[in-house]
């Protein structure tokens, strides 16, 4: 374990996490098993139960997200600390095998819960709650990829240490078809942190605006709220994927320059 | 209102990726890159060591004493001066003069480099040393918390060898320079995957926004 604020902070947000999916997910079980025969009044409480359960599952979600960013800013400050590294693939090494597996793991876990947080806004715009059922479903398929997020990231910064590792251009060699990903994005070219970061958010917009339409089509309750936020998911897309396509211009400029110095 | 909202969002967030865009564009055109690794320079590396082209009278910069040696590969005729890794401004500077890709004087004589990235692979590992006290402290320790120009905060490997600039110089210019730009191939697959992601963006616009219904009279 290398203890530094940020590797403090991403435990305290591992264990949060843990706490509050413990919360949740019996409440929201509790939920799916009442509802197909619960009566009008007891349907209002589940509702109510439902709200505060909701929002509890949007502090967990916003929790995780803002781990997963936090995670590479974390894995870049590790790096003056592990002999040998000289980029963030020298620290996954470091952490191996849990690292690289939550590296592919955090890359998912916006579309993933962006997807409940959007429904549940549909959900709280509608009279009677029609998504409850779904979304306490959805929420608890959603309970082994919080667990693993969690695990793995509890798991990494625990098992992290000091460790003599080779740096990446061992694997990444000057004749390697493509280069370190970690040096590319955060050292040679990190114009494209913008550019994933706009492309990343129109890919989420979409995909959410799919899961919206095919909700909408199977609930027809809340399809006028369900076709508006369809609507502005599709201009989020496309603003994101222009947004993408703008920046991508200099960044690619950036990795055509030489890699002499300019001073 | 709502659409006020979601524009107002939109931008907030556009605005922060196009800051962060601007930064590091400006961080990556405002600091120099070692010439042989591509590792950005920063102010220790750059107090550690000035390597001066003396034919273009140009500063040539460089990460670490290994890519001090492996640029000769490129500018064979370099004025180089350096800070001990142990003493840092304490001991005087070691000053090194190569001529045709060879070695013409080391001032002081005693000179070692410490190549750790013989066995790591990695500039982080490598050292430079005035003497054989700081060359034992160096194995020691790695590095000195109290120099405050420590370039690399990091053990040495074991065995790391240790060796005097005439026997470093061939195989260090012999690993030459190791940064290269991406390949066409790789850029060009980015670009692919940027266009079909907005090809992808005005499609799921299309399917998404339907118009909105009119009432007729």
């Amino acid at each position: 374990m290398i203890w530094t604020p940020l590797t403090a902070i991403m435990i305290i947000l591992g264990f949060s996490g843990v706490v509050l999916m413990l919360y949740t997910g019996p409440k929201a079980y509790i939920i799916i098993k009442k509802i197909s025969k619960a009566s009008l009044e007891e349907k209002y409480e589940l509702e109510k139960s439902f709200y505060l359960i909701s929002t509890v599952i949007w502090v967990l979600f916003i929790v995780r997200i803002i781990a997963s960013v936090l995670f590479w800013a974390t894995n870049e400050s590790l790096i003056p600390l592990i002999p040998g590294a000289m980029c963030q693939f020298g620290v996954n090494q470091a952490g191996a095998p849990w690292s690289w597996i939550d590296n592919g793991v955090k890359l998912i876990v916006l579309l993933v819960y962006g997807n409940w947080l959007v429904l549940d806004l549909i959900n709280r715009r509608v009279k009677g709650a029609p998504l409850m059922k779904s979304l306490s479903k959805l929420f608890l398929a959603f309970i082994p990829l919080i667990i693993i997020d969690v695990f793995l990231d509890l798991a990494f910064y625990f098992t992290v240490s000091p460790v003599v590792v080779p740096c990446c251009r061992v694997v990444f060699t000057a004749e390697s078809p493509v280069p370190c990903p970690y040096c590319f994005i955060f050292h040679d070219a990190p114009l494209f942190i913008a550019v994933i970061s706009g492309y990343g958010l129109s890919i989420c917009f979409t995909i959410w605006g799919f899961v919206v339409k095919h909700y909408t089509s199977k609930y027809k309750e809340i399809e006028e709220v369900g076709t508006s936020v369809m609507r502005k998911l599709a201009i989020l897309a496309l603003g994101f994927a222009i947004l993408g396509t703008v920046v991508l211009i200099p960044a690619i400029i950036q990795v055509m320059s030489p890699a002499v110095p300019v001073h | 209102m709502k659409e006020k909202l979601i524009f107002a969002i939109f931008a907030v967030v556009a605005i922060v990726i196009i800051g962060i865009g601007v930064y590091y564009y400006y961080t990556y055109y405002g600091v120099p890159r070692c010439e042989a690794c591509g590792m950005l320079i920063t102010p220790e590396m750059d107090a550690n060591f000035k390597v001066i082209d003396v034919n273009t009278n140009q500063r040539v910069w460089v990460c670490c004493p290994g890519c001090m040696l492996r640029v000769v590969a490129a500018h064979p005729n370099v004025h180089i001066e350096a800070l001990d890794s142990w003493y840092g401004t304490s001991a005087p500077k070691i000053i090194i003069e190569i001529r045709n890709g060879t070695v013409v004087s080391v001032d002081p004589p005693t000179t070692k480099i410490l190549l750790g990235a013989a066995i790591t692979n990695s500039c982080s590992s490598n050292r430079i040393a005035i003497n054989d006290t700081s060359v034992e402290l160096l194995l020691k320790y790695g590095y000195n918390d109290k120099n405050p120009l420590t370039v690399f905060k990091t053990q040495l490997p074991a065995g790391t060898p240790v060796l005097t600039i005439d026997q470093a110089l061939p195989r260090l210019k012999a690993k030459g320079i190791a940064y290269v730009p991406p390949s066409m191939a790789f850029i060009t697959s980015i670009i692919v995957i940027g266009i079909v992601i907005l090809i992808v963006g005005a499609f799921t616009y299309k399917k998404l926004v339907k118009p909105t219904p009119t009432t007729t009279k």
